[in-house]
């Protein structure tokens, strides 16, 4: 192993290192326990992540595999740059949570465990893309889950956030359940626990009904995860229940990971089984758009709404998995990348205006008319408007589809997209043409939000012009 | 061979693009308290883009390429943009594209110009003008379906929060199913472009590549319609129309102008350019329902229009029925059909922005638009009757007026046409003409003539910026009517390639 090629290991060791950090920092440096040391010290360490992250993307190797049991390969880089980013988004946003007044709804206390579980869910999703074997893939998937749930049950005293947590809970527990019994299988049939190993066996035996049921079985754990529908119902009570920052990161880095686990293995060691399985992406792509279009709707609870567009988001996201793998990665890359970004600056906007409900941005063009126009162009982006980058992400998906020959779906997809722009739209409108609350102040927005939120709708323009981020994520997945 | 890179020709047409981008740039700098400047600022980008369009139109001639070339377009450039998938941005100018260019360049002077009260919120309404106007320029340079695509959208978010804010009725409603419509109308289409893009084999959007393809039978049976029609509820379709009538009756003035005039011209662009240029045989094969579509559009639209009090509603219904023209022309299939559609777009353009310009006026002088309760106002608005006269006149088809030019060569195409039923639907369209005499007339006769209204007591005739407008659009409308050939020059050389392809 040379300079280049540790240069690839450098972004995971750094970030599986963040918790320590945090918890260190907590345990030495912050004898009130106050949230800004430890949001510091990690910020920093996520931040650090992110330059070895760019150094691994510009000057490392395509690959490095360490112990048969890990690999980090640019399209995974890629993943692991949406787990970071939207850690560190979540961080910065959890800290007007602590600092709210004592009795607010929003308040959160304990922000060494806070950040540390933080820390500890994106390692897990990074160890998640990079495994090698079932079990790394299985370690990966856990350590970056059952953070998550003590983290969407952090108001211990709300009712609400108990109900979701528990929920959480039992679905994931569920889902873990699938992915365990999916892997014996798997390993039942071909004797094997390594990818490469498993990938050998399937070239010879390409159909092997026992691989194949493992496959759905793995897929059904990924469709948990992913909130697809029929398995989406825990979503929208985990994200009301949930501190905003929770609910952010779940609806951004959560879907990647679980995006990534189902790369990992359906671009992977069950690749062959891929287009035995087309017909049940479709359909559950389509009825997770109808689900999620439709439940959004009704919503008045920002983050319920959320929760919803995000599981249609997710049936968006699934039409990329019917395409070749030399197209899929890259557009579901794009994709994901695009979505964070637009998802997250939603998110902050929200936890500026301390909004529980949707309408709580009503008149915020005139209380705030740049963090309205924030609202607006990342309500545009997730609607797929043009110029804003979600339009590019989305094409990629439905040519994706339409490759694959399914033009209804594609139809029915750009259709379910019509459904979306309504409630999207709805929300801008309460922002721009609503008058604001009678008792509305001026919201301020202290200078570093302000700048995060111009990068991150910088971002929304830059990825949809330039084409050189088109080229890396599709050039990645090669 | 087309240069992939920015050449001073196609720099000069992204600049049509450009220029409402930078004054967007401009005007979100500005204080939105310095509502004069911001005016100032519109409108001088207003007319800088009129100046590039018409040095463009000045310099068509000379770059024209010469007949049967591979690209039929001056000033091309294909500048690779994505690898994956495979995405140009290739920009170029044919007479048509310079034609509906100028008609958005002068709209837009005028709207800038018919808007020069709005003070409420003046930043925003200008800055969302200028995305409208990037978009629609940029459709019309682009000949990558997918840029061409992105572009069509673009003007989504602006006309939502235009008529939104700024409309009057029930204008929330109205903005939603606007853009609501017009988004399904996109649905379709953007299948109908994907199935061009993986049919083809090529794994291009660009339009003079896959012009070059034969797509099967079976592929152009289903992806016809579904580009024409996607298009098509863009061009006010019946029965996907229901969109418009409300959309424009909301909008502000300038907004109604530019909505009705130009934006929804996109639709019959691109039916012409993508549907029926690229899928021949699915033109062939379908022409004969859109055919009968079009010329309920043209009877019942103006049918409609007989029903209706408000003055706003009448002329959106009037547009209904003389955007069904336009589909009508390209249901021909001939030369002469898909000139007139043409004309007929650039004419209907003018003239619906006149008519729409007029009631604004009328509208903010009076508070009223209800016929009912105007009358008599010839006399004491007489500028703006004269005005309203004429475009009443133009639109009905009075010989020396830009209406009749097109409608003329929209109804020559169609009745040469040999089947029965083209014959029998051009007959039924040309008694229109009756109907529209009817709304139009009946219209001009309540609100401007009669005994003069004591309420109406001292108001102001138009002033100096509304009088430049009314002038700009009227020229136009008498200059295509005198003058045809000055149109039919510019066009003529770009209609018959698609003619071509059209019996290919």
């Amino acid at each position: 192993m040379n300079l280049s090629t540790a240069i690839l290991l450098l972004p995971d060791a750094l970030l599986l290192l963040a918790p320590f950090v945090v918890l260190f920092v907590d345990l030495f440096f912050n004898p009130r326990h106050e949230a800004r040391p430890v949001l510091r010290a990690l910020s920093w360490v996520l931040l650090a992540v992110g330059g070895a992250l760019a150094a691994a993307l510009c000057c490392g190797e395509r690959e490095v595999v360490f112990l048969h049991a890990y690999r980090v390969t640019p399209w995974m880089l890629w993943f692991k740059v949406c787990f970071t980013g939207a850690a560190l988004v979540a961080a910065r946003m959890a800290e007007g949570c602590f600092a709210v007044a004592d009795g607010h709804p929003a308040r959160l206390t304990r922000p060494g465990e806070f950040f540390t579980l933080l820390a500890f869910a994106a390692g897990g999703m990074s160890v998640t893309v990079s495994a090698l074997d079932l079990i790394t893939l299985f370690i990966g998937l856990e350590m970056a889950t059952i953070p998550l749930y003590v983290l969407s049950g952090f108001y211990r005293r709300h009712l609400d956030s108990a109900e979701g947590a528990m929920k959480f809970i039992i679905m994931g527990s569920l889902a873990t359940a699938f992915v365990l019994f999916g892997y014996s299988l798997l390993y039942g049939a071909t004797g094997h626990l390594q990818f490469s190993a498993i990938a050998a066996y399937l070239a010879e035996h390409p159909g092997d009904p026992l691989v194949r049921a493992a496959a759905l079985f793995i897929f059904t754990a990924g469709a948990f995860k992913l909130a697809l529908a029929p398995f989406h119902m825990w979503a929208p009570d985990v994200y009301q229940g949930a501190p905003l920052p929770v609910a952010a990161f779940l609806s951004t880095a959560s879907k990647a990971a679980a995006a990534g686990f189902l790369v990992v293995l359906f671009y992977g060691p069950l690749a062959p089984v891929r287009p035995a399985l087309a017909p049940v992406f479709a359909a559950f792509a389509a009825a997770t758009m109808l689900v999620g279009n439709l439940g959004s709707l009704r919503q008045t609870n920002f983050r319920r709404f959320m929760a919803y567009s995000s599981i249609a988001q997710a049936g968006y996201l699934l039409l990329g998995f019917l395409a070749e793998r030399e197209y899929a990665v890259g557009a579901l890359l794009y994709f994901l990348v695009v979505y964070l970004t637009a998802n997250l600056a939603v998110f902050f906007v929200y936890a500026t205006v301390r909004g529980e409900d949707v309408a709580a941005v009503n008149g915020l063009s005139r209380t705030n008319p740049a963090l309205a126009a924030v609202l607006m162009l990342a309500f545009f982006s997730l609607a797929g408007i043009p110029p804003l980058a979600g339009f590019n992400g989305k094409f990629w998906l439905f040519a994706a589809a339409a490759g694959a020959g399914r033009y209804w779906l594609v139809l029915f997809a750009v259709l379910n997209s019509v459904v979306a722009l309504y409630y999207y739209m709805n929300v801008i409108r309460a922002a721009y043409i609503e008058p604001p609350a009678a008792d509305a102040r001026p919201v301020k927005l202290p200078r570093a939000d302000a700048l995060l939120l111009f990068v991150l709708v910088a971002l929304l323009l830059v990825l949809a012009l330039w084409p050189a981020f088109n080229r890396a994520v599709f050039a990645a997945a090669l | 061979m087309i240069p992939t890179t920015l050449t001073p020709g196609a720099l000069l047409l992204s600049l049509t693009w450009g220029i409402p981008t930078l004054t967007i740039v401009a005007l979100a700098l500005l204080p939105a308290a310095r509502t004069r400047l911001i005016r100032w600022v519109s409108l001088g980008s207003a007319l800088l883009n009129l100046a590039l369009v018409a040095g463009l139109i000045a310099a068509w001639p000379a770059h024209r390429p010469p007949l049967g070339a591979e690209v039929p377009l001056a000033f091309a450039a294909r500048i690779p943009w994505f690898d994956q998938p495979h995405i140009t941005y290739f920009v170029g100018v044919d007479g048509i594209s310079l034609l509906m260019m100028l008609l958005a360049a002068l709209i837009a002077v005028c709207g800038v110009l018919v808007s020069w009260r709005v003070e409420a919120r003046a930043k925003e309404f200008f800055i969302y003008m200028q995305v409208l106007l990037a978009g629609v320029f940029g459709c019309f340079i682009s000949f990558d379906l997918f840029t061409f695509f992105l572009f069509n959208e673009v003007t989504l978010i602006p006309t939502y929060l235009l008529i939104g804010i700024f409309g009057t009725g029930r204008k929330e409603y109205c903005a939603m199913k606007l853009n609501l419509m017009l988004f399904a109308g996109s649905a379709l289409v953007l299948v109908g472009l994907l199935g061009l893009y993986y049919a083809s084999g090529l794994h291009t959007f660009d339009l003079y590549a896959l012009a070059k393809v034969r797509f099967p039978a079976d592929f152009q049976h289903w992806a016809f319609p579904a580009l024409f029609l996607g298009f098509g509820v863009l061009g006010a379709l019946f029965p996907f129309h229901t969109w418009s009538p409300d959309g424009h009756s909301s909008a502000p003035t300038a907004i109604s102008m530019f909505l009705a005039g130009v934006h929804m011209k996109l639709g019959g662009y691109g039916c012409l350019r993508v549907a029926m240029f690229l899928l021949p045989e699915g033109a062939r094969e379908w022409m004969n329902v859109f055919l009968v579509l079009a010329t309920i559009n043209i009877i019942y639209g103006a049918f409609i229009a007989v029903k209706q009090t408000d003055l706003k509603y009448i002329n959106a219904y009037s547009s209904v029925s003389h955007c069904g023209l336009v589909l009508f022309g390209y249901a021909a299939l001939n030369f002469l059909g898909v000139r007139g559609a043409v004309l007929q777009m650039f004419s209907h353009g003018l003239l619906t922005a006149l008519i729409f310009a007029v009631i604004g006026m009328i509208y903010s002088r009076t508070h009223t638009r209800q016929i009912g309760e105007l009358g008599g106002l010839m006399t004491r608005l007489p500028f703006i009757g004269v005005a309203f006269t004429l475009a009443a006149l133009a639109g009905l088809g009075l010989p020396g007026l830009s209406g009749f030019v097109a409608e003329l060569n929209v109804f020559l195409g169609a009745f040469a046409r040999t089947p029965v039923l083209n014959k029998v639907c051009t007959v039924i369209a040309i008694l229109s003409i009756v109907v529209t005499a009817v709304y139009l007339l009946r219209t001009i006769n309540k609100v401007l003539h009669g005994p003069a209204q004591a309420k109406d007591e001292g108001l102001k005739d138009a002033d100096l910026a509304e009088r430049a407008a009314i002038v700009i659009l009227l020229a136009g409308v008498i200059v295509m009517g005198v003058w045809p050939r000055a149109v039919t020059a510019l066009i003529d050389g770009s209609i018959e390639p698609i003619v071509e392809q059209l019996a290919r």
